[in-house]
């Protein structure tokens, strides 16, 4: 009999005692957010958080579930408390470069104001201009400068007509311009009279004309000049009456922003264009009245107002911030991050000017923190380049794609980047993380604090506690029904099972919380007031019945014999593997019957699998070792002769991992030593190449794969599994297997090296080697050790005959058998 | 012949119109519709194809110089005569217009000839004639046909600025037939359009004023009497007026050269 003791029940499933709770329900729970065994990525936050140097942006690592977005926004949420509130931030017209809109940096609060103000003045300017323009001084001045300027055109052609008289000559209006014309008394001297006068006359009134003309011609070349005078006269009047109304405007508005000198001095270009587009002011106050009137046909036409560019476009407004701003993107395309500039449709046509500046996540967050998942942003076409270069050069920089990739020449704005003080925070998985580090030199310059979070924490005492107020805080948080404290209990035994160990419990909040919102589903489907044990438990056999279609089909095709797996008898050369199926985020494991078949050979162990290309690198790793081992035991002597097959039966999908490896060396014995295994008994471990059984992954999953085929056929009770015993910390089985140990029904076994297990499986001892270097008979090692001896020597009798009948054939190359 | 258009009858009742395509005559077309339209007259438009310029063109120096380029081109009587046609064609539109919108009946009318005498031959006839202030004559602030035809005609004559026709009205009286007719102008306009009066006289002629201030006391005409103590202090302030019209005697008319806003001279 086997010295190997099977697991007591307790070691199989390790229980959180309700005992260690002192409250009865969750509500007496204070419900505050907490998050626990995250030391490391909160102590990275605080760190990058304070580190105001460029750089020390932050990357919070880990997969999806883990409370990452929760722990990073509450972290900053605190530190943002703190801090002043960021600038407002305005854009103005740029009235030099209209296409270069100039941005002003406000204190909180004050660039409301200044669009106000400027609203307010531009209608002050508007009514203050045109009552200063109807003043009765400005129109007596503008009517003296008008009639000048009519007094100096008539007189000059009234001169003409003078001189002209003396000529006897009149000068006409045609009906596009002037003539000269002989006369006739108060009539034009009719030509066929005209032909009738001396040559000498008519002579002498030619030349009269002629001269006249040219002096026409002069006084009408000089008329541009005149008006020119005239309208510089007029714009100098309009000037001077302007500023009176505009400096005074201008000054009191000045008075509430002194000390910034950035809107100082764009008050005074408003002033000095202002006075450069008066007209503007009159067109729109015409245009003003027109609309009022509802009679103005080109209404639709026209609706950009020329005073549009005195606006002010508020891109962001802290009026009402407390803090510095803490800003989540949930999409973050490049526009969305880097703002952008809109156009609108007028007279058929696209335009834009410096109000449709409109601001991305980047200019909202500035003075504060924004949070974006890692992903969505590299998976967005330009935004990880746009978000690398605002950090890189510390400015938001508003232009198109188009604009930045050169692919456009059309007219847009290039508005004045804003300077930039922020701190990022990406959210993504481990690898994304790695491959940035590794493939884009920028990203370790920008990102140097990595945030990584902890997949599991520690199962202790204390855990139990944090992690009962942490199901507190999520019932609180996702309004769900108080668990009871034996709820809690069972749901921190799911979150160990999990992690598959017992040791330690899950950090994926997300599966806890999914958890915690079916069981109230099932609470409130049997109208309790609280989550109990029951209604975790039915949530989580819901989600595994919701999964286990494929599972189940396959146990099924193996109770129909499709699949042969036998979990009675004995038989040499047979032995049942164990293995796990993961489909999407279900795992279950799954029986696999392995055989080995021994002849006569050289010394290879044939994995079937490889050959076919069917056996992972793992795995084929694992049958190298086994065979290492089989050397190191048996072939110090001599050379093996045997050549051994080993096969993964009915499996059609390929083999990976090495946790088979110590199966296969099982079977292999049994065949080289004829020794039957006991085929209700599965296993599962790897071997190194001394014989120790090492860890494997998935043990709950693999024993529950097996006991749930022997159930389905009947415990026998001398059903069970070998697991390595470094796997024993990670039991965490179903309550039924726990069961069916309890009742001696099913069996554990832990073993930590193949002669253990040989013995387990085959009820005869391993063997252990006498001073003479010989294993003890009916032992299973002298039952190989024989065999490989007995194989060896009809080797050797085969290869002196053969040597015998080819005595001229040259001496085989592959005298001395050597193991693949 | 358009919707309102009559055909020319020998009637009395009628406002003529001198047109040319100067801003001046559109503003005399619109002063003389809406008088139409106040005293219920006729409107009639003459159009004059001025016989000098066709003169003009058979000379051998006939050139017009470009009144914006001043490059001198060739007259052609051709060129002309499709000018002429085409500035009628341009008036007789917006006299159609203008007096669809006043509704009042209308004719229009092309003649070649001397410009003052034609005006003056189809005013003879009319209550009224409106012109503009400035025509075809360069560099005087009252053209010569609006000058002849205020000397020379029996009929009030209207010598349109370019704003419109509108009160209050400033009646210059001096004691004279045609100051009497001035009078009764003014309050006839003033009543139909609700307007006020302001008259300006001199001493001698001020007691001649107190049976129209009853008058338009009675028909309820706003007004006010000034009286001048000397001719120059009178013309000084009529030149000075920059809203409204004025109404002047013939006797007074040469003063018409240095009002800014519309004149109507009475004969």
């Amino acid at each position: 009999m086997s010295s190997i003791k099977p697991l007591p029940p307790e070691v199989l499933r390790r229980r959180c005692d309700p005992g260690e709770f002192t409250f009865e329900t969750t509500a007496d729970l204070d419900g505050v957010t907490t998050i626990i065994g995250q030391d490391r990525p909160t102590s990275a936050i605080r760190f990058g958080v304070k580190m105001r140097r460029q750089g020390y942006n932050i990357y919070a690592l880990g997969p999806t579930g883990l409370g990452k977005h929760t722990l990073v926004r509450r972290i900053i949420e605190e530190r943002a408390a703190q801090e002043p509130p960021p600038s407002d931030w305005c854009y103005v017209n740029n009235f030099d470069q209209p296409y270069r809109p100039r941005i002003l940096r406000l204190p909180a609060g004050r660039g409301r104001q200044l669009k106000r103000d400027m609203e307010r003045l531009v209608e002050d300017m508007q009514t203050a201009l045109s009552a200063a323009f109807e003043s009765e001084e400005y129109q007596s001045r503008r009517r003296a400068i008008e009639s000048e300027f009519q007094e100096r055109q008539q007189a000059s052609l009234m001169e003409l007509q003078d001189q002209a008289r003396q000529r006897n000559l009149t000068l006409l209006r045609t009906p596009s311009g002037l003539a000269f014309a002989p006369l006739k008394g108060e009539e034009v001297l009719p030509p066929d009279e005209y032909e009738k006068l001396p040559e000498e006359d008519q002579k002498r009134i030619q030349a009269d004309v002629e001269v006249m003309q040219e002096e026409l011609q002069k006084v009408i070349s000089k008329a541009p000049r005149w008006e020119r005078e005239l309208r510089n006269q007029l714009r100098g009047l309009n000037q001077e009456i302007a500023s009176v109304v505009l400096n005074d405007l201008i000054n009191e508005l000045a008075s509430s922003y002194a000390g910034m000198d950035d809107v100082l001095a764009y008050l005074q270009e408003v002033l000095q264009d202002v006075q450069e587009h008066l007209g503007d002011f009159m067109v729109a106050g015409e245009k003003q009245r027109q609309s009022s009137d509802g009679d103005n046909p080109m209404a639709f036409a026209d609706t950009v107002s020329p005073l549009r560019r005195y606006q002010v476009n508020l891109l962001v407004d802290s009026a009402e911030i407390e803090g510095a701003p803490v800003v989540y993107e949930s999409n973050p395309t490049y526009t969305n991050l880097n703002g952008r500039v809109e156009q609108m449709a007028q007279m058929g046509a696209l335009v834009t000017d410096f109000t449709l500046i409109k601001p991305g996540s980047l200019h909202r967050a500035n003075g504060g923190y924004l949070i974006l998942d890692a992903l969505k942003v590299l998976s967005n076409a330009y935004s990880w380049e746009g978000l690398k270069r605002a950090l890189e050069f510390g400015e938001v920089r508003i232009e198109s794609v188009l604009q930045m990739l050169s692919l456009t020449s059309t007219i847009s704005l290039e508005p004045e980047p804003m300077p930039l003080d922020i701190k990022v925070v990406l959210l993504g998985d481990r690898l994304l993380y790695y491959l940035l580090s590794q493939y884009d030199p920028d990203f370790n310059e920008l990102f140097k604090v990595a945030a990584d979070f902890a997949d599991e924490v520690e199962r202790t005492p204390e855990t139990h506690q944090a992690y009962a107020r942490m199901l507190a805080s999520i019932a609180h948080k996702e309004s769900l029904r108080p668990l009871d404290r034996y709820a809690v209990g069972a749901v921190i035994d799911h979150a160990a099972r999990l992690v598959s160990d017992s040791e330690r419990l899950t950090a994926q909040i997300q599966a806890i919380v999914d958890l915690l919102q079916e069981a109230n589903y099932w609470a409130a489907e049997s109208s309790s007031e609280l989550i109990t044990v029951e209604h975790v438990r039915q949530a989580i056999d819901a989600q595994v019945f919701r999964l286990d279609r494929v599972a189940q089909l396959l146990q099924s095709e193996i109770l129909r014999k499709t699949v042969h797996i036998d979990t009675t008898g004995e038989m040499i050369g047979q032995i049942n593997g164990l293995s796990v199926l993961q489909l999407g985020n279900y795992s279950f494991g799954q029986p696999s019957r392995i055989t080995a078949t021994v002849r006569m050979g050289r010394g290879d162990v044939v994995n079937i699998e490889r050959e076919v290309n069917m056996s992972g690198p793992i795995h084929s790793k694992g049958v190298l070792i086994l065979a290492s081992f089989l050397n190191a035991r048996y072939a110090v002597n001599e050379p093996l002769a045997l050549s051994a097959s080993l096969v993964f039966e009915q499996s059609y999908g390929g083999v990976e991992g090495d946790s088979a490896s110590s199966t296969e060396l099982y079977v292999l014995l049994s065949a080289i030593g004829r020794i039957p295994i006991k085929q209700s008994l599965a296993v599962t471990g790897s071997v190194d190449q001394h014989g120790r059984v090492q860890a494997i992954g998935g043990v709950n999953e693999k024993i529950e794969g097996f006991f749930d085929l022997c159930k389905a056929r009947g415990l026998t009770g001398d059903q069970g599994v070998l697991i390595p015993q470094s796997n024993v910390k990670n039991l965490m089985l179903r309550s039924d297997v726990v069961d069916a140990v309890k009742a001696g029904q099913f069996a554990i076994y832990p073993i930590s090296h193949v002669d253990e297990g040989i013995e387990v499986l085959t009820g005869m001892p391993a063997g252990v080697l006498d001073k003479q270097g010989k294993y003890p008979k009916g032992t299973v090692n002298r039952a190989v050790a024989d065999r490989l001896a007995q194989m060896a020597k009809k080797r050797r009798t085969l290869e002196s005959k053969s040597r015998g009948q080819k005595s001229d054939a040259p001496e085989s190359k592959e005298e001395t058998p050597k193991l693949e | 012949m358009s919707e309102g258009e009559q055909a020319s009858a020998p009637s009395t009742d009628y406002i003529l119109v001198a047109l040319d395509t100067s801003p001046y005559s559109a503003a005399a077309l619109a002063a003389a519709a809406e008088v139409a339209a106040t005293l219920n007259l006729e409107l009639r438009g003459i159009y004059v194809e001025d016989v000098n310029l066709l003169h003009l063109c058979g000379l051998p120096f006939g050139l017009e110089i470009g009144s914006f380029t001043a490059n001198p081109r060739r007259l052609e009587q051709a060129r002309l005569e499709r000018d002429f046609r085409l500035q009628a064609a341009q008036l007789r539109r917006t006299m159609a217009d203008i007096a669809g919108r006043q509704r009042v009946s209308w004719s229009f009318k092309v003649v070649r000839g001397g410009v003052t005498q034609e005006v003056l031959s189809a005013g003879s006839s009319a209550q009224m004639v409106s012109i503009g202030r400035v025509g075809t004559t360069p560099g005087k602030r009252t053209g010569s046909t609006a000058q002849a035809v205020v000397r020379n005609t029996q009929r009030p004559v209207i010598v349109q600025a370019q704003q419109s026709l509108e009160g209050p009205f400033t009646v210059v009286y001096m004691g004279d037939p045609s100051s009497d007719n001035a009078m009764r102008l003014a309050m006839q306009l003033a009543k139909q359009r609700k307007t006020s009066i302001t008259v300006m006289t001199l001493m001698h002629a001020r007691h001649q004023v107190d049976p129209y201030i009853e008058e338009m006391t009675e028909n309820e005409i706003e007004h006010k009497v000034y009286t001048m103590p000397q001719i120059e202090v009178m013309t000084e302030i009529l030149y000075q007026i920059g809203e409204g019209a004025i109404i002047l005697p013939v006797s007074v008319a040469t003063w018409l050269d240095k009002i800014m806003v519309t004149v109507i001279v009475t004969p």
